[in-house]
Protein backbone atom coordinates (compact mmCIF):
# COMPACT_ATOMS: atom_id res chain seq x y z
CA UNK A 1 0.00 0.00 0.00
CA UNK A 2 1.46 3.60 -0.84
CA UNK A 3 2.74 5.11 2.56
CA UNK A 4 2.97 8.58 1.41
CA UNK A 5 -0.26 11.03 2.18
CA UNK A 6 -3.31 9.72 1.19
CA UNK A 7 -4.70 10.09 -2.54
CA UNK A 8 -8.16 8.11 -2.99
CA UNK A 9 -7.43 7.46 -7.05
CA UNK A 10 -4.42 5.98 -6.68
CA UNK A 11 -5.07 4.24 -3.42
CA UNK A 12 -7.87 2.91 -4.77
CA UNK A 13 -5.95 1.83 -8.04
CA UNK A 14 -3.06 -0.16 -6.50
CA UNK A 15 -5.99 -2.01 -4.25
CA UNK A 16 -8.02 -3.21 -7.46
CA UNK A 17 -4.60 -3.79 -9.23
CA UNK A 18 -3.52 -5.69 -5.65
CA UNK A 19 -6.79 -7.56 -5.42
CA UNK A 20 -6.50 -8.55 -8.88
CA UNK A 21 -3.01 -10.29 -9.24
CA UNK A 22 -3.47 -11.40 -5.63
CA UNK A 23 -6.99 -13.06 -5.74
CA UNK A 24 -7.85 -15.91 -8.02
CA UNK A 25 -11.59 -15.70 -8.32
CA UNK A 26 -11.62 -11.95 -8.92
CA UNK A 27 -12.27 -11.00 -12.74
CA UNK A 28 -12.89 -7.89 -12.42
CA UNK A 29 -12.21 -4.58 -10.39
CA UNK A 30 -15.00 -1.89 -10.22
CA UNK A 31 -13.92 1.74 -8.76
CA UNK A 32 -16.96 3.85 -7.87
CA UNK A 33 -15.54 6.68 -7.18
CA UNK A 34 -19.09 9.03 -7.09
CA UNK A 35 -20.60 10.02 -3.53
CA UNK A 36 -17.96 8.33 -1.88
CA UNK A 37 -16.29 10.38 1.00
CA UNK A 38 -12.98 12.17 0.43
CA UNK A 39 -10.95 8.89 2.62
CA UNK A 40 -13.61 6.28 0.98
CA UNK A 41 -12.85 4.13 -1.37
CA UNK A 42 -15.83 1.82 -2.94
CA UNK A 43 -14.72 -1.36 -4.85
CA UNK A 44 -17.01 -3.78 -6.51
CA UNK A 45 -14.80 -7.86 -7.07
CA UNK A 46 -16.71 -9.84 -9.25
CA UNK A 47 -15.62 -13.07 -8.04
CA UNK A 48 -16.55 -16.26 -10.01
CA UNK A 49 -15.03 -18.53 -6.97
CA UNK A 50 -18.03 -17.48 -4.63
CA UNK A 51 -20.84 -19.76 -6.40
CA UNK A 52 -24.38 -18.34 -6.95
CA UNK A 53 -25.40 -15.97 -4.78
CA UNK A 54 -28.86 -14.51 -3.53
CA UNK A 55 -29.15 -10.82 -3.41
CA UNK A 56 -29.16 -11.07 0.21
CA UNK A 57 -25.64 -10.89 0.46
CA UNK A 58 -25.07 -7.67 -1.22
CA UNK A 59 -23.27 -5.21 1.28
CA UNK A 60 -20.29 -4.40 1.47
CA UNK A 61 -17.52 -5.12 4.17
CA UNK A 62 -15.87 -2.01 5.56
CA UNK A 63 -12.33 -1.84 6.39
CA UNK A 64 -10.81 0.82 8.47
CA UNK A 65 -6.99 1.09 7.38
CA UNK A 66 -3.67 3.02 9.08
CA UNK A 67 -6.26 4.82 11.54
CA UNK A 68 -4.66 8.00 13.07
CA UNK A 69 -1.65 8.50 9.96
CA UNK A 70 -2.29 10.48 7.11
CA UNK A 71 -2.84 7.80 4.73
CA UNK A 72 -5.98 6.70 6.89
CA UNK A 73 -8.63 5.86 4.68
CA UNK A 74 -12.17 3.25 4.70
CA UNK A 75 -12.05 0.70 2.35
CA UNK A 76 -15.63 -0.84 1.20
CA UNK A 77 -15.25 -3.71 -0.66
CA UNK A 78 -18.65 -5.45 -2.48
CA UNK A 79 -18.48 -8.78 -3.62
CA UNK A 80 -20.59 -10.35 -6.57
CA UNK A 81 -20.92 -13.46 -8.83
CA UNK A 82 -20.66 -12.61 -12.55
CA UNK A 83 -24.30 -12.26 -13.03
CA UNK A 84 -24.91 -10.13 -10.03
CA UNK A 85 -22.48 -7.40 -12.30
CA UNK A 86 -24.47 -7.87 -15.33
CA UNK A 87 -27.86 -7.50 -13.47
CA UNK A 88 -26.58 -4.13 -11.60
CA UNK A 89 -25.04 -2.72 -15.08
CA UNK A 90 -28.75 -3.64 -16.62
CA UNK A 91 -29.83 -1.63 -13.87
CA UNK A 92 -31.91 -4.86 -13.06
CA UNK A 93 -29.63 -4.95 -8.96
CA UNK A 94 -29.60 -2.16 -7.15
CA UNK A 95 -26.10 -1.24 -5.79
CA UNK A 96 -25.58 0.16 -2.26
CA UNK A 97 -27.74 3.04 -1.18
CA UNK A 98 -25.62 6.22 -2.41
CA UNK A 99 -23.29 3.86 -4.60
CA UNK A 100 -23.32 4.96 -8.43
CA UNK A 101 -21.97 3.41 -11.66
CA UNK A 102 -21.15 6.50 -13.36
CA UNK A 103 -17.51 7.53 -13.20
CA UNK A 104 -16.58 4.14 -12.44
CA UNK A 105 -13.58 2.59 -13.22
CA UNK A 106 -12.75 -0.73 -14.54
CA UNK A 107 -9.74 -2.99 -13.90
CA UNK A 108 -9.84 -6.43 -15.76
CA UNK A 109 -7.79 -9.83 -14.76
CA UNK A 110 -5.46 -10.20 -17.98
CA UNK B 1 -34.67 -23.29 20.68
CA UNK B 2 -33.43 -23.41 24.38
CA UNK B 3 -32.35 -20.62 26.89
CA UNK B 4 -29.23 -21.51 26.75
CA UNK B 5 -28.62 -21.54 23.17
CA UNK B 6 -29.87 -17.67 23.59
CA UNK B 7 -27.33 -17.34 25.96
CA UNK B 8 -24.80 -17.65 23.92
CA UNK B 9 -26.08 -16.69 20.41
CA UNK B 10 -26.68 -13.11 22.77
CA UNK B 11 -23.03 -13.11 23.90
CA UNK B 12 -21.76 -14.19 19.92
CA UNK B 13 -23.93 -11.21 18.52
CA UNK B 14 -22.41 -8.74 21.24
CA UNK B 15 -18.37 -10.00 20.02
CA UNK B 16 -19.84 -10.01 16.24
CA UNK B 17 -20.90 -6.25 16.97
CA UNK B 18 -17.48 -5.70 18.62
CA UNK B 19 -15.79 -7.23 15.55
CA UNK B 20 -17.75 -4.77 13.27
CA UNK B 21 -16.66 -1.84 15.16
CA UNK B 22 -13.34 -2.45 15.56
CA UNK B 23 -12.79 -3.48 12.01
CA UNK B 24 -14.37 -0.09 11.05
CA UNK B 25 -11.64 1.23 12.93
CA UNK B 26 -8.50 -0.84 11.46
CA UNK B 27 -7.12 -1.17 14.53
CA UNK B 28 -4.29 -4.14 15.25
CA UNK B 29 -5.18 -7.45 13.22
CA UNK B 30 -4.78 -9.21 16.67
CA UNK B 31 -7.81 -7.54 18.35
CA UNK B 32 -9.98 -8.27 15.17
CA UNK B 33 -8.94 -11.79 15.27
CA UNK B 34 -9.81 -12.31 18.78
CA UNK B 35 -13.16 -10.69 18.68
CA UNK B 36 -13.90 -12.98 15.13
CA UNK B 37 -13.00 -16.05 16.72
CA UNK B 38 -14.94 -15.78 19.84
CA UNK B 39 -17.81 -14.75 17.50
CA UNK B 40 -17.08 -18.09 15.81
CA UNK B 41 -16.97 -20.40 18.90
CA UNK B 42 -19.64 -18.89 20.46
CA UNK B 43 -22.04 -18.73 17.52
CA UNK B 44 -21.01 -22.81 17.26
CA UNK B 45 -21.55 -23.46 20.96
CA UNK B 46 -25.09 -21.83 20.69
CA UNK B 47 -25.95 -23.92 17.79
CA UNK B 48 -24.67 -27.13 19.19
CA UNK B 49 -26.57 -26.39 22.68
CA UNK B 50 -30.15 -27.34 20.04
CA UNK B 51 -30.12 -30.42 21.97
CA UNK B 52 -30.37 -29.34 25.74
CA UNK B 53 -26.90 -31.05 26.42
CA UNK B 54 -23.26 -28.93 26.93
CA UNK B 55 -21.08 -29.12 23.97
CA UNK B 56 -17.47 -29.71 25.02
CA UNK B 57 -15.43 -26.75 26.54
CA UNK B 58 -12.90 -26.63 23.61
CA UNK B 59 -12.67 -23.70 21.29
CA UNK B 60 -12.72 -25.72 18.46
CA UNK B 61 -16.21 -26.06 17.30
CA UNK B 62 -16.55 -23.66 14.07
CA UNK B 63 -15.53 -25.92 11.65
CA UNK B 64 -17.68 -28.86 13.40
CA UNK B 65 -20.65 -25.78 12.89
CA UNK B 66 -19.68 -25.59 9.27
CA UNK B 67 -19.84 -29.22 8.33
CA UNK B 68 -23.24 -29.49 10.22
CA UNK B 69 -24.99 -27.01 8.07
CA UNK B 70 -23.19 -28.45 5.40
CA UNK B 71 -24.48 -31.99 6.65
CA UNK B 72 -28.57 -30.75 7.15
CA UNK B 73 -31.17 -33.11 6.16
CA UNK B 74 -32.88 -32.95 2.44
CA UNK B 75 -36.20 -31.17 3.73
CA UNK B 76 -34.14 -28.29 5.28
CA UNK B 77 -31.15 -27.58 2.92
CA UNK B 78 -33.10 -25.58 -0.07
CA UNK B 79 -33.80 -23.22 2.69
CA UNK B 80 -30.49 -23.76 4.94
CA UNK B 81 -28.64 -22.33 1.55
CA UNK B 82 -30.90 -19.26 1.36
CA UNK B 83 -30.19 -18.23 4.77
CA UNK B 84 -26.62 -18.02 3.52
CA UNK B 85 -27.30 -16.11 1.00
CA UNK B 86 -26.15 -19.05 -1.36
CA UNK B 87 -29.14 -20.20 -3.96
CA UNK B 88 -28.17 -23.97 -4.30
CA UNK B 89 -27.41 -26.26 -1.18
CA UNK B 90 -24.30 -28.05 -3.68
CA UNK B 91 -22.89 -24.69 -3.95
CA UNK B 92 -23.23 -24.38 -0.39
CA UNK B 93 -21.56 -27.49 0.93
CA UNK B 94 -18.91 -27.03 -1.70
CA UNK B 95 -18.21 -23.41 -0.43
CA UNK B 96 -17.72 -24.98 2.97
CA UNK B 97 -15.60 -28.07 1.76
CA UNK B 98 -13.50 -25.88 -0.28
CA UNK B 99 -12.67 -22.53 0.07
CA UNK B 100 -14.32 -21.75 3.91
CA UNK B 101 -12.71 -25.19 6.04
CA UNK B 102 -9.36 -23.87 5.87
CA UNK B 103 -9.65 -20.46 7.12
CA UNK B 104 -12.29 -22.07 10.12
CA UNK B 105 -9.35 -24.24 11.09
CA UNK B 106 -7.18 -21.55 10.93
CA UNK B 107 -9.80 -19.08 13.33
CA UNK B 108 -10.00 -21.98 15.67
CA UNK B 109 -6.21 -22.29 16.16
CA UNK B 110 -6.15 -18.49 16.99
CA UNK B 111 -7.17 -19.56 20.83
CA UNK B 112 -4.18 -19.48 22.72
CA UNK B 113 -5.06 -23.17 23.93
CA UNK B 114 -4.79 -24.24 20.36
CA UNK B 115 -1.77 -22.26 18.93
CA UNK B 116 0.67 -24.92 20.16
CA UNK B 117 2.60 -21.61 21.56
CA UNK B 118 2.45 -19.98 18.21
CA UNK B 119 0.61 -17.40 17.00
CA UNK B 120 -2.29 -16.31 18.77
CA UNK B 121 -3.98 -13.05 19.44
CA UNK B 122 -3.86 -12.33 22.62
CA UNK B 123 -0.32 -13.51 24.20
CA UNK B 124 3.40 -13.05 23.12
CA UNK B 125 4.86 -15.64 21.90
CA UNK B 126 6.50 -18.72 22.57
CA UNK B 127 6.05 -18.86 25.98
CA UNK B 128 9.25 -19.76 27.29
CA UNK B 129 11.32 -16.75 25.60
CA UNK B 130 8.95 -14.24 24.13
CA UNK B 131 10.18 -13.40 20.37
CA UNK B 132 6.74 -11.79 19.13
CA UNK B 133 3.80 -9.88 20.60
CA UNK B 134 0.54 -10.19 18.49
CA UNK B 135 0.02 -6.42 18.39
CA UNK B 136 3.09 -6.14 16.29
CA UNK B 137 2.19 -9.39 14.18
CA UNK B 138 1.26 -9.60 10.59
CA UNK B 139 -1.19 -12.38 10.77
CA UNK B 140 -1.26 -14.51 7.80
CA UNK B 141 -5.11 -15.58 8.03
CA UNK B 142 -5.80 -11.93 8.17
CA UNK B 143 -4.78 -11.41 4.53
CA UNK B 144 -6.90 -14.67 4.04
CA UNK B 145 -9.71 -12.93 5.87
CA UNK B 146 -9.46 -10.21 3.61
CA UNK B 147 -9.40 -11.69 0.11
CA UNK B 148 -12.50 -12.43 -1.72
CA UNK B 149 -13.18 -16.11 -0.25
CA UNK B 150 -12.58 -14.32 3.45
CA UNK B 151 -14.87 -11.78 2.63
CA UNK B 152 -17.46 -14.24 1.63
CA UNK B 153 -16.63 -16.26 4.80
CA UNK B 154 -17.45 -13.17 7.51
CA UNK B 155 -20.52 -12.43 5.20
CA UNK B 156 -21.28 -15.91 6.20
CA UNK B 157 -20.30 -15.93 9.82
CA UNK B 158 -22.78 -11.87 10.23
CA UNK B 159 -25.36 -14.20 8.41
CA UNK B 160 -25.07 -16.92 11.00
CA UNK B 161 -25.25 -14.33 13.61
CA UNK B 162 -28.42 -12.52 12.56
CA UNK B 163 -29.92 -15.69 11.33
CA UNK B 164 -29.43 -17.56 14.09
CA UNK B 165 -33.37 -17.81 15.32
CA UNK B 166 -34.17 -18.99 11.74
CA UNK B 167 -31.69 -22.10 12.11
CA UNK B 168 -31.25 -22.43 15.46
CA UNK B 169 -33.53 -25.80 15.86
CA UNK B 170 -32.54 -27.39 12.46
Amino acid sequence: MPTTQFHRDSTADWYAKAHLKTDPGVVSVHYLPKNAGEREIRLVEVNELIGDRTDDALEPIDFGIDRGSDNAHTLFVLDVTPEQWERIKARDLSLPAGWSLDGEVSYLDE
Amino acid sequence: MNSYQILWWQQAKSDHEAFQLLRRQGIAQCHLLHYLQMVTEKIAKAYFWHDGSSPPKSHAGFAKFLRALGGIQPLDQERIANLFAFTRFKDFQYWIEKPAMPIAYGLERLAPALANNGPNPEYPWPHEQPEYAPANYDFPIWALLTSGRGRTLMTVIGLAVDRFLEYADT
